[in-house]
């Protein structure tokens, strides 16, 4: 299931909460919370449902034994077992087609394909089990003793399948006691509301403008349709990911839970490495802490650990090669900047900081969006002139769209919290804080009101052979 | 005095700071008020979409809408009855056709689809053709 669905929000959702509230028993709570992420994991997904609890298990009872055994050498063992195992499930799930393929054709050997679907969310559970199990050796985080909180942890269905990836550390405690306050409640309404928003309007429409500018022939796209359509993907990426952690954050907050933030406005970024810091912040934190610094991190073999981790940062995103090759493109860039041009760029006005940083993401989503070397070659041919500045039919599209596209646009920059200082400055006046408060009401509602209607307008769908 | 006043700034300065810190605050009422409201359009469609009866064709749309699909192990095995399910719920969600016409605004506010406005020039096709299919003489 997702969240932008009629049937999550209007069946799920009010079922989940009506159950959840209940009690106040906390562990009934808990419970309660663990069947309606198995329910909306197997709406999506019925049989693979098994391999979620597989691997919840295996790093639960490698958990267990790591504690057993600890500050003995078999604890070691486990933690390599555990996390061996945790990874093959992935390998095997995700990209083992693509590591036999591209082997049968270099090779010439005939590996037989498995051709499974993907599993739903499989590299974000994964990633989070690993972070129990890595923490437990490390001693941070108190050994889960009881198997049905672990899986709670690893399926909680707000965060389950896409992210923000939350660490066993930032939620144990939660587990077994957190506040749900009406106060926190109606924040987490406003959160999941603005995600919804993000997702159901804005990214939908910033899509639709890219499948109309990228998505046709690409020997016959202009200039500018090019630049235009591959920022309206950029628009479409960062509304829907950053609105489906919107969403996750709003309702963990109405549970009572606390996850980390995952976006914190990337396109306003002044360099690549600054953008890393605000694009999908608990996956690089992850890669960071958990590959990254086991590594060696800067202390040896800098450089390899980088490119290694890049290498795996693209792959993360897809099994393809051109995620690949993303991942490289930033390893690429933050090796620059660390070496030759974060001197230049300190001194240089901020406008071409920003200028140079959203040039380099905007030719990232080059590699994100399209699949084949020959579309990306074709992309670039198109975006350096070579079919012409503008073609009618583009410019038509474009001037449809523009106010997608200027939404779209403001709405990268950090308007949120600016009106929230705003509100806060008019709050220290009863009448300003009236106002703020009954804004904040319609507004909520209004754009829950809207998403929905996008939401049901999904499906219109004429149909002119009808009663013929 | 001096003591004091500077005491009083300080604490002046540390109000000032926690009150930015806090940004803005809701009213307990209007934070319940909030959550009310979410509650509220939940469970009426929830309730409603329960106790409707459904709509099989859409008169706007020229078709017959999705019925609901019946359950049986293998379609929730393999996953058609949830895909089948949606689709049901989403032709027959109470108030479709107001929604569907707000949808529209929606649509015409962000994509400005003039379609009647919009003149679209193709280049003439060097080909003849009768009613959409190709024509070649024998010379």
């Amino acid at each position: 299931m997702v969240f932008s669905s009629l049937v999550f929000l209007y069946i799920f959702l009010p079922l989940c909460l009506a159950a959840y509230f209940i009690t106040k028993n906390i562990r009934v709570r808990n419970i309660v919370l663990l069947v309606f992420s198995l329910v909306f994991y197997a709406w999506g997904e019925p049989k693979y449902i098994l391999l979620m609890i597989l691997t919840t298990a295996v790093d639960f009872f490698a958990g267990l034994f790591i504690e057993k055994y600890r500050g003995a050498r078999k604890s070691k063992l486990f933690l390599t077992l555990a996390v061996v195992l945790t990874l093959s499930l992935l390998g095997l799930f995700k990209y083992f087609d693509f590591f036999a393929s591209n082997a049968n054709s270099l090779l010439h050997i005939t590996i037989p394909l498995l051709e499974l679907s993907l599993p739903i969310g499989i590299s974000f559970y994964t990633f989070q089990a690993l972070t129990y199990v890595v923490d437990v050796y490390r001693g941070k985080v108190q050994v889960q003793t009881q198997f049905y909180k672990m899986l709670l942890y690893v399926s909680m269905f707000p965060q389950l399948i896409a992210g923000p990836i939350v660490r066993y550390s930032d939620v144990c405690k939660q587990i077994d006691e957190r506040t749900c306050s009406v106060q926190k409640a109606a924040r987490g309404t406003m959160r999941f509301c603005v995600g919804l928003f993000k997702k159901a309007v804005l990214a939908n429409f910033a899509g639709e403008l890219t499948e109309k500018l990228l998505g046709e022939d690409l020997s016959a796209l202009s200039f500018v349709g090019a630049w235009v359509g591959i920022f309206a993907y950029a628009l479409q990426i960062y509304f829907d990911f950053s609105g489906y952690s919107d969403m996750a954050i709003g309702l963990g907050w109405i549970f009572g839970f606390d996850f980390p933030e995952n976006f914190r406005y990337p396109y306003i970024a002044k360099s690549i490495q600054d953008f890393w810091s605000r694009w999908h912040m608990t996956l690089s934190s992850f890669f960071r802490d958990y590959v990254y610094i086991p590594l060696g991190g800067n202390r040896k073999r800098w450089a390899l650990n980088m490119l290694l981790v890049w290498l795996l940062t693209g792959l993360w995103h897809g099994a393809e090669w051109n995620f690949v090759l993303w991942g490289l493109y930033y390893f690429f860039f933050l090796m620059l900047e660390k070496m030759y041009l974060a001197k230049y760029l300190n001194k240089a006005p901020a406008v071409l900081q920003h200028l140079y940083a959203v040039v380099v993401i905007l030719i990232g989503w080059v590699f994100f969006y399209f699949g084949s070397l020959s579309e990306i070659k074709a992309f670039f041919a198109a975006a350096f002139g070579a079919n012409g500045f503008l073609q009618i039919t583009e410019k038509t599209v474009i001037v449809n769209y523009i106010v997608t596209l200027l939404i779209g646009a403001a709405l990268c920059l950090p308007v949120i919290p600016f009106c929230k200082r705003i509100a806060g400055a008019l709050c220290e006046k009863r009448a300003g804080k009236l106002l703020v408060n009954v804004c904040a009401c319609v507004l909520t509602v209004v754009s829950f009101g809207i998403s929905t209607a996008a939401l049901v307008g999904s499906s219109y769908n004429p149909f002119l052979y009808f009663r013929f | 005095m001096q003591i004091l006043t500077a005491f009083q700034i300080n604490r002046k300065n540390r109000e000032q700071a926690g009150r930015k810190l806090s940004g803005y605050s809701l009213y307990k009422f209007f934070a319940f008020l909030i959550v009310l409201a979410f509650c509220a359009t939940l469970f009426t469609f929830f309730l409603y979409s329960i106790f409707d009866t459904d709509k099989t064709i859409s008169e706007s749309e020229n078709r017959t809408l999705a019925t609901r699909p019946k359950a049986t192990v293998t379609s929730i095995f393999d996953g058609s009855f949830m895909t089948d399910f949606e689709s049901y719920y989403t032709d027959t969600f109470p108030f479709r056709d107001t929604f569907l016409a707000v949808n529209r605004k929606l649509s015409a506010f962000f994509t400005g689809t003039r379609s009647k406005d919009d003149v679209v020039l193709v280049e003439k096709q060097e080909k003849d053709d009768f009613a959409g299919q190709d024509i070649t003489y024998d010379e």
